[in-house]
């Protein structure tokens, strides 16, 4: 199958690659979180 | 260890191995044995890029990291997914077009042979002896934990990698990664499930994060900047991005595994799941490291992990110091014990001002440990200069030997040899690779009058050549890893040798992809340049290790660009 017939998961590699930053984003956000948290 | 351990680790070994082999029959030529003919798709491609970066010393270390010194090493990985996107948009499709074995012969394309020379053979030198060092390490650990002789587990640990590597080449070391991998992490999270059962009954999962998080353990964020201080957010976003997008843009053994691809996209998913999936699975083994250290928050831990030093120091000179010392050890984890259920009561009652008194005097308490255990170290320096100091390598082994159930201890070990296993075949096919093509065949190509001379060993259609080389690789690194331990301080250089090199190879690539009009001579000449900035870097400055990626690619690239304005282009760019 060539590249032009496969089609990524969600329709398009921009929304793949939004979808690694937003997960790098929200494992910032936890850690800070966890960071933050003093028992 | 029990018969039941032994019988599981060495029937793990050998179903590891005669898959490896069983993957390897109807081997056909010598695009199958470097690229596993183009064909995996993209779960084996991204199992096959994790399996490679986490070498048996992750399983190792990490554990112990977080046990020692909390979750700040995750801070690392944060640069990985957007190179990640990096490599995605630009370094694959190239890749794949050209239709490459290795990433340097892109070079001899883009800029000239000099320049693909140079970045193979600093990748060769680099690789070849982080080989060795990939079996030393653990093999050191294994050796100590299991009584053997340190020759014996780097035999085998080389022997066991090397069997199917020279016979199946790159697509059997994709497909036992696959494998083995998913038997890591499932041992992994059942190492985990059994350290949380093993925590004393009534305390919560709150309770024990608490506790995590009043003695530093939790220290997941720093957002201070400090560039001599090694894990911070921006030190793992922007020196950790150059980081990853060297050694997964630009080294052999990364680019090896998702040239396996079947086609861009397939290469391009297998990369966006490892992106995906490294930073969480870095979170949860540093967490099970974290895990460990709670649980030796109610029973009392060695006052040194590492075994064979605990026991030359009970049985020495300094018998009695080191006695008296582990007897202090052991009343002042009492003491913590105490003072931490003092805590968690008082917290339970919502009693602000007993709960501040009690957290006082936990933390009091862990100095007084922290304190003893410093003794420790420095009896230790004192009797023998040479002897090893730190014990994080040992932190999860010990636990594992310790409290872990029959048949779960021998399936860790497996565990702990299937990953020394994975690194070590992959970064072996990747030197035989750059090895067959970038030197071999450039060579066979020159005197056959090629000017493209990477083509030249795909014509030839044996696999005995390319299987002597990975038999000599594995040869080199097994005796480089039994001789490490006499070499001493090299070691510690071929540790730091990757960090020296990387930023000079990922600003050549970079030149490459993005600034067109800079040809060879002058990103060859900006490449040394940057190399002996980067060397004085570390011999004259306190710079953390991360940075000098940033360094060495920025130089590469201002240099080249400075020096192409009056040096002449020796080839214009046939593609990409």
């Amino acid at each position: 199958m060539s590249d032009r017939e496969e089609k990524p998961p969600l329709g398009s590699w921009a929304r793949l690659y939004g979808l690694l930053v937003a997960e790098l984003v929200l494992m910032i956000a936890l850690c800070a979180a966890i960071a933050s948290y003093r028992g | 260890m029990t018969p039941l351990d032994w019988v599981v680790l060495f029937g793990t070994l050998l179903c590891f191995v005669g898959y490896g082999l069983w993957r390897s029959r109807g081997e056909r030529g010598l695009d199958d044995f470097l690229v596993a003919g183009r064909a995996m798709p993209w779960p084996m491609v991204a199992l096959s890029v994790m399996a490679t970066q986490a070498s048996a010393i992750t399983f190792l270390s990490t554990p112990g990291q977080g046990f020692a010194d909390g979750m700040r090493f995750l801070q690392f990985y944060f640069g990985l997914p957007l190179a990640m996107i990096v490599l995605c948009v630009t370094a694959i499709p190239i890749y794949h077009k050209l239709r490459v074995f290795t990433a340097y012969q892109y070079l001899e394309e883009r800029f000239d042979g000099k320049t693909r020379s140079l970045a193979a053979g600093l990748f060769l030198l680099q690789r070849g002896l982080a080989v060795g060092l990939t079996i030393y390490a653990p093999s050191l650990v294994l050796s100590v934990v299991l009584g053997w002789d340190i020759r014996v587990t780097c035999a085998l640990l080389g022997g066991l990698a090397v069997a199917y590597t020279a016979f199946g080449g790159s697509r059997a070391v994709s497909h036992t990664q696959a494998l083995q991998f998913t038997i890591i992490l499932a041992t992994m999270l059942v190492a985990a499930v059994l350290i949380v059962l093993s925590l004393p009954k009534g305390l919560s999962f709150g309770d024990a994060t608490a506790a995590a998080a009043v003695l530093g353990r939790l220290n997941a964020l720093e957002l201070k900047f400090d560039p001599n201080d090694r894990y911070n957010l921006w030190s793992g976003l922007i020196g950790g991005f150059f980081l990853q997008l060297s050694y997964f843009g630009t080294d052999q053994s990364q680019v090896g595994r998702y040239l396996t691809g079947r086609s861009v996209a397939q290469s391009r998913l297998g990369l966006i799941a490892n992106g995906l999936l490294k930073i969480p699975m870095q979170f949860a083994i540093l967490g099970l490291g974290v895990l460990v250290f709670v649980f030796y928050l109610f029973v009392t831990p060695p006052l040194f992990f590492q075994p064979e030093a605990s026991a030359r120091m009970s049985a020495g000179a300094a018998g009695t110091q080191w006695t008296a010392l582990e007897a202090r050890y052991a009343t002042e984890a009492t003491d913590r014990t105490k003072s931490l259920e003092g805590w968690l009561w008082a917290r339970r009652q919502r009693d602000d001002a007993a709960t501040a008194a009690a957290r006082g005097r936990l933390l009091a308490d862990q100095h007084r440990l922290t304190a003893t255990r410093g003794e420790a170290v420095a009896l230790i320096k004192a009797t023998d200069p040479k002897a090893p100091t730190s014990d994080t390598n040992y932190v999860f082994l010990s636990f594992v030997l310790a409290h872990l159930p029959a048949g779960l201890v021998g399936l860790v070990f497996a565990a702990i040899f299937a990953a020394s296993m994975n690194s070590t075949a992959a970064e072996l096919n990747a030197l035989t690779s750059t090895t067959v093509v970038d030197v071999i065949g450039r060579l066979r190509g020159r005197r056959e009058g090629q000017a493209h001379a990477g083509d030249a060993p795909a014509r030839g259609g044996g696999l005995l050549g390319p299987r002597l080389v990975t038999v000599a690789w594995a040869g080199f690194a097994v005796l480089f890893a039994e001789y490490a331990s006499r070499l001493g301080s090299l070691i510690e250089a071929v540790n730091i040798l990757g960090s020296l090199v990387y930023g000079t190879i990922l600003g050549i690539f970079l030149t490459a992809f993005y600034v067109k009009r800079v040809g060879g001579t002058a990103v060859f000449v900006g490449a040394l340049v940057a190399e002996a900035a980067i060397v004085g870097c570390f011999a004259f400055t306190e710079i953390a290790f991360l940075w000098y990626n940033l360094i060495g690619c920025a130089l590469v690239v201002g240099v080249s660009l400075a020096l192409s304005a009056w040096l002449p282009r020796a080839r214009a760019p046939r593609s990409a």
